[in-house]
């Protein structure tokens, strides 16, 4: 994804609930930055695994 | 100093300041300005842009601290020397740091990993918007 595509999601009218949308258009605004920085998916996909992970211990540990 | 090709949106969201640090760094990256190219100065991008001093001072400020541009004082503001590691460095930072912000954000929304992840692929494949709605 172009940053310019990233743009056009955070452009177009939501059809989806507000806060899914919201988060889609960060995803897609961090997604762009990481492209742009040269990142390729599979390393993209990782860094997501591991703060994917890092969130859940955090609400593990908070008793989420 | 010719002016910058940069395009500020508001339908984006993303500050004006942060858009002008994104494309500025594009454009250093892309090797479209190169180590030692002269920026406009504040007031000639704030006027191109039609923003304000504040908003190009703070992107120019973060360039320098990202250590992309530097400030010569009584000379101008040029491209630094070898940006192109300390850039892509410093974006991928930014990367991580913009994608944890997604999630975090997401869970406190009550969104489960499974849809995120979907969301996530959903983006990476760049399927169209229509698509995902269906």
């Amino acid at each position: 994804m172009s940053a310019a595509e990233a743009n056009q999601v955070a452009a177009t009218a939501p059809a989806e609930s507000p806060a899914l949308w919201s988060v889609r258009v960060l995803l897609a605004a961090a997604l762009a930055r990481a492209l742009r920085a040269g990142a390729d998916r599979a390393t993209i996909r990782r860094v997501f695994e591991e703060l994917l992970l890092e969130e859940t211990d955090q609400e593990g540990d908070a008793g989420v | 100093m010719d002016q910058l090709p940069i395009t500020l949106s508001q339908a984006s969201g993303v500050p004006f300041y942060r858009q002008i640090v994104d494309q500025t760094a594009d454009l250093i990256r892309s090797g479209q300005l190169v180590s030692g190219a002269q920026l406009p100065s504040v007031r000639e991008l704030a006027g191109q842009l039609l923003v304000s001093l504040i908003t190009v001072r703070r992107a120019y400020s973060d360039l320098e601290n990202a250590r992309l541009i530097v400030l010569r004082q009584g000379y101008g503001t040029y491209v630094a020397d070898d940006v192109v590691a300390a850039s892509r460095g410093q974006a991928l930072a930014e990367a991580r740091t913009a994608l944890g912000t997604a999630i975090a954000r997401a869970r406190r929304l009550g969104i489960d990993v499974a849809t995120i992840r979907t969301m996530l692929e959903e983006l990476l494949e760049g399927r169209e918007v229509d698509d995902v709605r269906g």
